[in-house]
């Protein structure tokens, strides 16, 4: 079974949106990077929005994917917000899976013997990682996506 | 070598500049074609994640992990886009408009 939070976030306020979407750019409470620290950067959390340069008192830029989820839900229900706390579980969940990715096609490489991670190497993962028509489906949006961005 | 007035001559004996101004213009213009808009300024950049077609940010988090030496060009456009597609369908989101939503949605393709 496909490890699917069962949640939908009832239509929100416009007053409890509006701290769900200043926290994006504001510093998040969850940063999630405990096997990246110590071989990386000190970046925390997943994909940011950006790397500003310039900080006021050298506060470290938290990076999540808060702003992208939401950008889904909008494509998706343009009239359904979500909570704080529901946005927090969602962005654990893409770190969470980011990162068995990431690690499953690092072996694949290494049992190859090839240095690089390709979208070949991703796509094999995802269909381990992934049950059943999860994967099939995840694998069908990778290649559109890859598709596009080479023809583009 | 063409007859060209107004002192053009002096000015080089290269069989350029003793064009025409449309002639000049046009070859202006098939040069701007073959070599590709570098007469026209540099290109705007345009973000990966449009380029794609997604909402999750292509990014380089592959490299800062150091999960491998190198990472293809595909890879994190294939990652974005499974990320993107998990987001959707493990938020109860309802994948199946997203296929009709993500067709509308799709900026066009400028070529």
């Amino acid at each position: 079974m496909a490890p699917k939070a069962e949640k939908k976030p009832a239509a929100k306020k416009p007053a409890e949106e509006e701290p769900a979407a200043e926290k994006a750019p504001a510093a998040g409470k969850k940063p999630k990077a405990e096997k990246r620290l110590p071989a990386g950067k000190g970046e925390k959390g997943g994909a940011g929005e950006g790397k500003k340069a310039g900080r006021k008192k050298g506060k470290k830029s938290v990076e999540t994917y808060k702003i992208y989820i939401f950008k889904v839900l909008k494509q998706v229900h343009p009239d359904i917000g979500i909570s704080s706390k529901a946005m927090s579980i969602m962005n654990s969940f893409i770190n969470d899976i980011f990162e068995k990715l990431a690690a499953e096609a690092a072996k694949l490489a290494r049992y190859n013997k090839k240095p690089t991670i390709t979208s070949r190497e991703i796509q094999t993962s995802v269909r381990l990682v992934l049950p059943g028509e999860l994967a099939k489906h995840a694998v069908s949006e990778g290649t559109k996506a890859v598709t596009k961005f080479t023809s583009a | 070598m063409e007859a060209v007035g107004d002192g053009v001559r002096n000015r080089s004996k290269s069989p350029r500049f003793h064009l025409r101004v449309s002639q000049r213009w046009t070859l202006a213009l098939a040069a701007k074609k073959v070599v590709g808009r570098k007469l026209g300024g540099p290109k705007k950049p345009v973000p990966r994640s449009v380029k794609a077609g997604l909402q999750f940010l292509v990014s380089r988090y592959l490299e800062n992990g150091r999960h491998a030496q190198r990472v293809g060009t595909g890879t994190p456009v294939y990652l974005a886009a499974v990320l993107g597609y998990l987001a959707a369908e493990a938020g109860g989101f309802n994948y199946l408009p997203l296929l009709d939503l993500a067709n509308n949605y799709l900026p066009p393709l400028s070529q």
